[in-house]
């Protein structure tokens, strides 16, 4: 099938259903019959996707065309809605440019519902508007279906207590009818009645609140085991994500999915799920019972529900928009507040305080008038439906009252009627208010499914090769783009001896960091491979692999625990010399041993305890206890006054030492025991070679090393 | 800070930092190049292709329009357009309307919440348009009487002026704006 998509935006920045396709080396753009452009592939060197505000253009680049692009020539212009399909379409033709190969074009990550037309979210399976509430709920109950049983039988303990109660009406009934009203039997046996009524009434409650506390443990116990194994499930697949799919969530929006969605899940289920039972036969029960007294009265009760339960949802509706305002509002005011409180000091110093209490004034005046406003028609409206919604009551007590005299039921009856409407309201304002708890639910739902869902960009292979990492590292033909439309690494071909240590040195953002990002497999080359002792990495099993690494940052993380533990979390099972000599080797003993706890030293959270050169040589001492057959240095030194940088360079020499080794650093004296060099420049490799050979060649490597001895000259 | 005292300020920074160069009609000749792209004469020297970007989108999108050439170097800036002839602004214009695609929306026929997704089905003009912003407050962009509304896939749609929308497409979208 030929490489085809979609483009929408005409020459003049109409709106158009356009169609750009890929045939025997003709790319064509048109919409409907007409052409907008067709050109052959024939001394074209690539076809580029220019991304700018709200759209982007594809352009062919000739051959040896100048550097200003003049020459390019631009075959469409799409919404951003189209990028992804036309990146796409981009890539394939690129592969033909460069290969001759016609291949076919990968709609991962671009699919469209079928229902609707909208392109499903990023990660999901399913089409968040057409989804129906209904697959949820199934989604939940295959969730929560070890649960069921042991929520089951609390349900079954929850009704039984609510049916003792309700006994409470009718016993009532008979000790007024049979007892106290009742001048046809002997003033003895109607004293005997009203004590056994009481002794009914006593027991009856007493088994209420057993059956209740039964029906409590029960439900704590499932809902503690949901509760945790929701978490430890979400967490799990938190964990096994890739680098890719966690850069776009934030650490707190985890940290929510992980603790507060899957505690509304776990309320959800436990309260609601039980209830449910509960509540429907309650109000089967007590619906029979109101029936039987008088299917006249128990209509006029009925009557009013559905017509009040309408209104209130119209109701909720309109307020909830307001109240949404509201709540906008309040985050609004909080995240000025946030911004002033964590900025006093630039506040202070830049003598703002009057301009930021005038822009926190305004936020707070305008919340409290919305506030006011809505709290207004909250506190109006809403007593007038609810007395609406009881209204069958007063009409009771008038019908009621005539039956009464009229003899058509007894005074008991009356009473047990009146007492049942409590039973009968209740669930239906639980039903009523269900769809709102659904709602809420749903929302946590799709967040959840949303990370339990999410496919992983980086997948082992069927029966992956075990991972040896001992022979030279061979980077072949790789090609890679964070986005498959904007390539930042290109056509990259490297041999790496086993033991060699290669610096990494281009300007920022020329695609050092994604090199090494490719080489830890934290992401997979779009085309091309790196194979080590002749294995593709992503045959190798990926936590196999990278457990024979080694990494060093700028910036290290620490765990909250121990210096001890922090070292040890290379190697949970090392004994205590085994970390000693790393913390050696790390230049971090001498300063261990002088704090006070020594190895046993909390670092506080994010090493917070101890200075950047510290955390540096602890996670060094790392990498060197992780024993690692690759280590990767990134910028490992950089930020670090003189001193601490010389005990530092010393550590990682001693690391480095026989290991295959990948380092970048800007500030280039730093790689100077590199075996190579490797010049990275727009996302390709330019140069490579010894510090001497790159000088000689007068080229970008010359030129970095000349910047910077001019900028150390003057400072 | 009085001016003199601000232009002493700024006379410690180095000159490398200020080299703005800001652009008169008279320093800078734009023209479209045989292949379609924008180029410009800045001085004596002749740029076959040039990028313009506005330096303040929102608020004033007439004005402060950086020309950077493709690798994104800067070459100058334009103050302000309307200082330029008719036909060397219609040039500008149509290279940023190039570079700048925000639809205009003249009606909002519906707006759907699910699961804190936002689903607006709109009128651009004749055109009937669905898009699906997700957390509407951070993807609003508010400029002079209206704003931009900013999609999933990262396109922008635009609101001129809001109270100048039908009252009952204002009603549907007010609750949602600060």
């Amino acid at each position: 099938m030929k490489p085809s998509v979609t483009f929408d935006i005409g020459p003049s920045g109409d709106i158009i259903d356009g169609t750009l396709s890929f045939e025997g080396g003709v790319v064509t753009a048109k919409c409907g019959d007409e052409i907008y452009f067709s050109a052959s592939l024939e001394g074209i060197e690539e076809l580029v996707l220019r991304t700018y505000v709200g759209c982007g253009t594809l352009e062919l680049v000739p051959e040896n065309s100048p550097g200003d692009m003049s020459k390019s020539l631009e075959v469409c212009r799409f919404s951003m809605t189209c990028v992804e399909p036309v990146g796409e379409f981009c890539k394939v033709v690129n592969h033909y440019i460069r290969t001759g190969e016609e291949t076919e074009m990968s709609t991962e990550g671009f699919r469209v519902c079928p229902i609707c037309g909208r392109h499903y979210a990023k990660g999901l399976n399913t089409c968040l508007f057409c989804v129906e509430k209904s697959y949820l709920v199934k989604r939940l109950f295959a969730i929560s279906k070890p649960y069921l049983p042991a929520l089951f039988i609390a349900g079954v303990f929850v009704a039984l207590s609510s049916i003792c109660t309700a006994m409470l009406p009718v016993l009532n009934s008979k000790l007024i009818d049979n007892y106290l009203y009742n001048s046809a039997i002997l003033a003895d046996a109607r004293v005997k009645g009203v004590v056994r009524i009481a002794v009914l009434i006593a027991v009856s409650q007493i088994l209420s609140r057993i059956f209740n506390m039964i029906s409590k443990r029960r439900a704590n116990v499932a809902s503690g085991d949901l509760s945790n194994d929701l978490r430890v499930l979400v967490y799990d697949k938190v964990q096994r994500l890739s680098v890719s799919s966690l850069t776009g969530k934030t650490s707190g929006d985890l940290m929510k999915r992980v603790s507060n969605d899957t505690e509304k899940i776990k309320n959800f289920v436990t309260e609601q799920g039980m209830y449910l039972m509960e509540k429907v036969l309650m109000f089967v029960v007590v619906l029979v019972i109101l029936l039987r007294i008088s299917p006249l009265l128990t209509l006029i009760v009925i009557l009013p529900v559905p017509f009040v339960t309408c209104a209130i949802r119209v109701y909720w509706k309109w307020i909830s928009l307001r109240f949404r305002k509201q709540w906008r509002c309040e985050s609004r005011e909080s995240s000025i507040l946030h911004d002033i409180v964590k900025g006093i000091r630039v506040v202070k110093t830049f003598g703002s305080e009057a301009r930021e209490i005038k822009k926190f004034s305004a936020a707070s005046k305008k919340l409290a008038d919305i506030a006011v406003g809505n709290e207004h028609r909250w506190a109006i409206v809403f007593p007038l439906l609810t007395f609406f919604m009881g209204i069958g009551e007063f009409f009771v007590i008038y019908f009621g009252g005539r039956m009464v005299i009229n003899g058509q039921i007894s005074i008991g009856e009356l009473l047990e009627f009146n007492l049942f409407l409590a039973y009968i309201y209740q669930p239906l304002r639980w039903m009523s208010s269900l769809p709102q708890k659904l709602a809420d639910l749903s929302a946590s739902l799709i967040k959840i499914f949303e990370i339990i869902d999410e496919k992983h960009d980086v997948e082992d292979v069927e029966d992956p090769k075990p991972a040896m990492l001992d022979g030279d590292l061979v980077i072949k033909d790789l090609r890679f783009g964070y986005k498959a439309y904007e390539p930042v690494l290109r056509d990259i071909n490297l041999t790496v001896k086993q033991g060699e240590m290669i610096g990494l040195v281009g300007h920022s953002g020329a695609g050092k960091s994604t090199l090494i990002n490719l080489i830890m497999r934290l992401y997979d080359a779009d085309t091309g491979s790196i194979s080590i002792a002749g294995t593709d990495i992503r045959d190798m099993n990926q936590y196999e692999f990278r457990e024979q690494l080694g990494v060093v940052f700028q910036e290290n993380f620490l765990f909250a625990g121990t210096v001890y533990d922090n070292i040890a979390y290379a190697r949970p099972d090392a004994d205590p010399s085994e970390v000693i000599a790393a913390a050696k080797a790390a230049n971090a003993h001498n300063f261990i041993i002088e704090l006070p706890d020594g190895y046993n030293t909390v670092v506080g959270e994010d090493g917070h305890n101890l200075s950047g050169g510290e955390r540096q040589r602890l996670s060094i001492a790392r990498a060197v206890l992780r024993n690692p057959a690759i280590l990767i240095l990134d910028e490992a030194t950089s930020a670090l006054d003189p001193e601490t940088e010389e005990q530092i360079q010393e550590a990682l020499a001693r690391l480095v030492k026989g290991r295959t080794t990948f380092a970048i650093a800007h500030r280039l004296s730093t790689l100077r025991n590199a075996d190579r060099l490797v010049v990275i420049e727009k996302g390709r490799i330019v140069e490579t070679g010894s510090h001497r050979d790159l000088l000689m060649q007068n080229g970008i490597y010359a030129r970095l090393v000349m910047a910077q001895r001019q900028t150390s000259k003057l400072n | 800070m009085s001016t003199n005292q601000s232009d002493k300020a700024m006379q410690t920074i180095s000159p490398e930092t200020l080299r703005a160069v800001y652009l008169s009609p008279s320093e800078c000749e734009f023209f479209k190049s045989e292949n379609g792209f924008l180029g410009a004469v800045i001085g004596e020297e002749r740029h076959e292709r040039v990028i313009l970007a506005r330096a303040l989108p929102l608020s004033c999108p007439d004005e402060y329009i950086c020309i950077s050439d493709v690798e994104r170097k800067e070459i100058g800036i334009v103050e302000k357009i309307s200082d330029f002839s008719e036909s060397q602004q219609a040039l500008i214009n149509e290279e940023l309307n190039h570079r700048y695609f925000s639809p205009v929306i003249t009606e909002i026929k519906s707006i759907k919440e699910k699961f804190g997704n936002f689903y607006f089905d709109v009128l651009l003009g004749d055109l009937k348009k669905n898009f699906t912003v997700k957390d509407l407050t951070k993807n609003i962009r508010y400029h002079g009487e209206g704003f931009d509304l900013i999609d999933v896939d990262g396109n922008r749609y635009r609101i001129i002026n809001f109270s100048e929308i039908p009252a009952k497409s204002r009603r549907k979208l007010e609750p949602y704006l600060y």
